[in-house]
């Protein structure tokens, strides 16, 4: 019995991961699409833009790298900066190495295809094949909606597109559901353990969103992830400890 | 080397050193640890996400409030909310 339901488990791994990432993974194509078609601005060749999607695979990073074509910076400056706008997903591997292939390559593979809105996709309970899966089709989407970016530069003017409609806006409105739906489940969760009040957990988010925006406010945008994330992490120890 | 390549290099070494090396660290955590990885890290984690998009997407401030709360009361699932306040972000 227990074998039946684990082959049709993981018979129903892949469609159930494609059916969750499919409209994230639309949701983050305008993103790379805008993207392909400033490269092709910039005068970058079509390899150059499969290369930095594939091995790059960072909105935020690729963006910001952009200006530094016909400037002339050293490999250390360029890591400084990308690394200053990533050091987020320290975290988010760390949190996410449990649900990964134990193989060492594919483990690498699979952290590497790490990013925001997979995070977000994501349950702690998720098989191996429903990570890879989600990771693989958000990874390939972006990819491939750079290059069409890139191949649609002259015919579609995307670039003055996205002066007049908020392309960023679909990829920032899936994420802040998932996360929203992420908090909601790990509330639950945390309630049915710690048999904590709805009075004290709306508290203690209500402090917790005061903390973040005091440290966004502080430090800015790109420099609060991480002491923001140790804050509220050690926080939340706090809350459910006592 | 041409700055291309200087800057998928940088962007390939920073996944490395953000994303593949923390993947692949393989400790054997205490219970305790365990439980700060899928409780405390996660709820962090999530509502730093939440500010961040609310700090760059000020422009969109109703737009997200609709996904809020759509998201908050489950109310008409992941696409049909995307859509909705796509629409809001771009009449508005």
């Amino acid at each position: 019995m227990t074998s039946i339901r684990v082959y049709a488990a993981s018979e129903n791994a892949v469609p159930m991961g494609l059916q969750r990432a499919f409209p994230v993974a639309l949701a983050v194509a305008p993103i790379s699409a805008l993207f392909g078609a400033l490269a092709h601005q910039a005068d970058w060749t079509l390899l150059e833009v499969i290369l930095i999607s594939a091995f790059g695979f960072t909105g935020s990073g690729q963006f910001a790298a952009l200006p530094f074509t016909s400037e002339s910076v050293g490999l250390f400056t360029l890591l400084l900066l990308t690394a200053s706008l990533n050091c987020r997903y320290i975290p988010l591997a760390i949190a996410s190495t449990d649900r990964l292939p134990k193989a060492k390559i594919s483990k690498a593979i699979a952290g590497h295809m790490l990013g925001d809105e997979a995070f977000a996709t994501e349950r702690a309970n998720d098989s191996v094949t429903v990570v890879l899966t989600i990771r693989s089709c958000i990874f390939a989407s972006w990819v491939l909606s750079g290059i069409a970016g890139y191949l649609m530069a002259d015919i579609l003017p995307i670039a003055e597109i996205s002066e007049k409609l908020p392309l960023t806006f679909p990829a920032s409105a899936v994420l802040l559901f998932l996360c929203i739906s992420q908090l909601k489940a790990l509330t639950k969760k945390s309630a049915e353990t710690n048999q904590s009040s709805y009075f004290l957990t709306v508290v203690a988010f209500s402090l917790a969103i005061f903390i973040a925006l005091a440290l966004i406010s502080l430090i800015g945008p790109i420099f609060f992830w991480i002491p923001c994330i140790a804050c509220l992490a050690v926080f939340f120890w706090w809350v459910d400890k006592t | 080397m041409t700055n291309q390549a200087l800057i998928i290099s940088a962007l390939f070494l920073t996944s490395i050193l953000v994303r593949v090396v923390p993947s692949l660290v393989d400790v054997k955590l205490p219970a305790n640890c365990h439980r700060f990885l899928n409780g405390p890290l996660p709820k962090a984690v999530f509502i730093t996400f939440a500010v961040y998009i609310f700090y760059i997407e000020s422009a969109n401030l109703l737009a997200l409030l609709i996904v809020g709360v759509f998201a908050v009361f489950a109310l008409p699932g992941l696409v049909f909310t995307t859509l909705v306040g796509c629409a809001v972000a771009a009449l508005l």
